[in-house]
């Protein structure tokens, strides 16, 4: 792919003398990068995610219904046992605060290791790996595919006999496992995404499923619980002293009984429905992506079956709960290493890039300058990104309305919604990239088939927009340029 | 830590990073880790078709005892449930042992076969486990830049160029 055989090994000969220099003295490259303390991996990390601890603890952004859940869990547990259970103790048996505790130590260390760990987020592709992959995308589909439309993103696998389809993650620029799926609350693809749950505050995946089943369980168990022996309470009061007596006095002397009993009223429904959902799902061995999309349903085909299931409904329930348990791969109180080359594409701007430039500089340089040599073959589309404020939710992107809009104003069938670029943008006025909506996922992700570059905005030979990407380039730096020429890879061969 | 810090730092010295070559997973037995054991081109010149695949391969055995749902690994989940959980803040899983162990490997290999050939294996934990990384080095004094040359655009040849 490089275009010019000669100017390849002269280019490498000079990076490499570069990439050597700077490796052979250690001490420098630490010290340009370090000249503060050693930055741990977690606070540079590309997704949209908080961490706590020094990056002991991992939650989603938004955490404001899991302090909820803490809130609702801790009152009404903390009243029961204030309240219901001195009287239960004395009345029936010391046993029953007994066992509320324990269900409550349960629940409780359940609910903050589904909220706090990593539910098995993937890290997103070093630079290398992406110009690498780039590369074989290519070759699969050849240059020569004619059509404007940008080859499918897709590779197919035969997983027990059943064929399924491996998706490309923009974002992450890597091809995801069989049953990863990205969550774009979180920025992040997840490996046997299940759900991103907001009461926990965080993505529910391969890592973190079995704690969110214990945890619903066992919540369960507590709701049951303290309804039924609050419901106890009230009887043998009203037994001692009258119905209307009983609830009299228990304004005054045993407060928010009713209050307790209400709640655990419509929780006992939710959760229990719940529970019993989720453990239809562990017999089935499928995630809930999989059930609202209906991947294995028999509606589908008569030779659509779920090819991970084990076959029996113990074997895959052992499997979900008891089966081996992968560690984090994002490593986050790992230390930056200066010789590793970071990370491509961070959501979250130019701050992260900026650390990490010594780094990417010194092993991609090569991988740099023939992508970017492609931008500048490319030329066509403008490869622009918009502000990191737009999120990919909101803009669904009707294919062919594009058409009609100006050349130079519209980015079709750009695959990265939520990298940015903002020095680019704010010089060159190009306007957003919109993404496309998958149907029905609540997340976000370009599906390649649904990402066409309609005939109509293949300016062959439309000035401003080859005149608005030269202006790009000459503005942006090589290193920034990276992300959006491996990007524009995907143009090349819809020019 | 950088396991391979020792021959890694010499290779550095003495060579240049030409090229990096990515084996990728094999999915075709579902989620579990297993890795190609396709022999990619851009090591036809440097190293023993055999030696490389007995390398995958054993990493892919390393990768099923660790990821092996029985009896053990459901002792371990069982008791984990009982105690909440807690117990994972004081005991190493067996997956974390298994890793350490291909870490030692990847190490030791890299040492006796790949180093000595001017190759470097990466960990696949540290590409969440998506690739083996093999990074090929080209000897800076020698005629590298000609031999680089031609690898990379071996590599990237047929392509949209």
């Amino acid at each position: 792919m490089t275009p010019g055989g000669g100017s390849g090994p002269m280019k490498d000969c000079e990076y490499s003398q570069i990439s050597t220099h700077s490796s052979s003295s250690p001490m420098e490259s630490p010290h340009k990068k370090k000249k503060s303390a050693p930055k741990r991996k977690w606070e540079v990390f590309p997704g949209r995610n908080k961490f706590f601890c020094n990056g002991r603890i991992m939650m989603a952004r938004q955490t404001g219904v899991f302090y909820l859940t803490l809130v609702l869990i801790l009152v009404t547990s903390g009243l029961f046992f204030a309240f219901d259970c001195p009287y239960l103790s004395e009345k029936i048996t010391p046993a029953i605060p007994a066992i509320g505790g324990i269900l409550f130590f349960f629940v409780m260390g359940t609910l903050l290791r589904t909220s706090f760990s990593d539910p098995g987020v993937l890290p997103r592709a070093t630079p290398d790996e992406a110009a690498d992959l780039e590369r074989q995308i290519d070759i699969a589909n050849g240059s020569s595919s004619g059509g404007y439309r940008p080859p499918p993103r897709t590779k197919e696998v035969i997983i027990n006999g059943q064929t399924v389809k491996l998706k490309y993650c923009f974002t992450c620029k890597i091809f995801r496992p069989p049953r990863a799926s990205h969550c774009s609350l979180c920025d992040n693809c997840v490996e046997r995404f299940d759900h991103h749950c907001p009461w926990v505050g965080n993505c529910v995946g391969k890592r973190n499923y079995r704690f969110f089943y214990m945890f619903i369980l066992s919540l369960s168990f507590l709701t049951v619980f303290i309804f039924a022996f609050v419901i106890t309470h009230v009887i043998l009061r009203s037994q001692q002293t009258g119905f209307l007596n009983a609830l009299k006095d228990s304004p005054a002397r045993y407060p928010f009984t009713e209050t307790n009993s209400v709640v655990c009223f419509f929780s006992v429904w939710s959760i229990v429905g719940l529970s019993g959902f989720h453990t239809y799902l562990i017999s089935s061995n499928q995630t809930t992506n999989e059930d609202i999309k209906g991947s294995w349903s028999n509606k589908r085909g008569k030779e659509n079956y779920n090819p991970y299931s084990y076959g029996n409904i113990f074997t895959n329930c052992c499997a979900a709960l008891c089966g081996p348990l992968s560690p984090s791969l994002i490593d986050r109180r790992g230390f930056i290493q200066p010789d590793t080359p970071q990370l491509a594409g961070p959501s979250n701007g130019i701050t992260m890039y900026g650390a990490t430039q010594s780094q990417s500089n010194m092993c991609d340089q090569d991988q740099c300058i023939q992508s970017t040599k492609f931008v500048l073959q490319a030329a066509a589309t403008p490869l622009l990104q918009s502000e990191p404020s737009i999120t990919s939710e909101e803009l669904p992107l009707p294919g062919k309305t594009t058409i009609s809009g100006p050349c130079a104003s519209l980015t079709l069938g750009q695959p990265t919604p939520p990298s940015s670029m903002p020095n680019l943008t704010s010089d060159t006025g190009l306007t957003d990239m919109i993404p496309l909506k998958e149907e029905h996922e609540g997340h976000q992700f370009l599906t390649p088939e649904e990402a066409p570059s309609p005939p109509g905005m293949l300016p062959s030979g439309s000035p401003i927009t080859h005149s608005h990407t030269m202006h790009v380039l000459s503005l942006a730096s090589q290193d920034s340029l990276h992300e959006d020429s491996v990007r524009g890879l995907v143009k090349l061969s819809s020019v | 830590t950088v396991p391979q810090v020792h021959s890694l730092q010499e290779l550095r010295r003495s060579a240049s990073l030409a090229t990096k070559v990515f084996v990728q997973r094999d999915y075709s037995d579902g989620t579990t880790c297993q890795f190609q054991t396709k022999f990619p081109p851009e090591l036809e010149s440097r190293i023993e078709r055999q030696l490389f695949e007995e390398t995958v391969k054993t990493l892919n055995g390393f990768y099923a005892e660790a990821e092996k749902i029985g009896g053990s690994s459901y002792l371990e989940g069982c008791l984990a449930c009982a105690t909440a959980y807690f117990i994972f803040l004081c005991m190493e899983t067996h997956y974390e042992k298994v890793l350490k162990k291909i870490s030692k490997y990847i190490q030791e290999q890299n040492e006796k076969i790949y180093a000595p050939r001017g190759l470097l294996l990466t960990d696949p934990l540290e590409r969440g486990m998506r690739v083996i990384e093999i990074s090929i080095y080209e000897d800076r004094c020698s005629s590298g830049s000609s031999s680089s040359g031609s690898s990379s655009s071996s590599s990237g040849g047929g392509g949209a160029g």
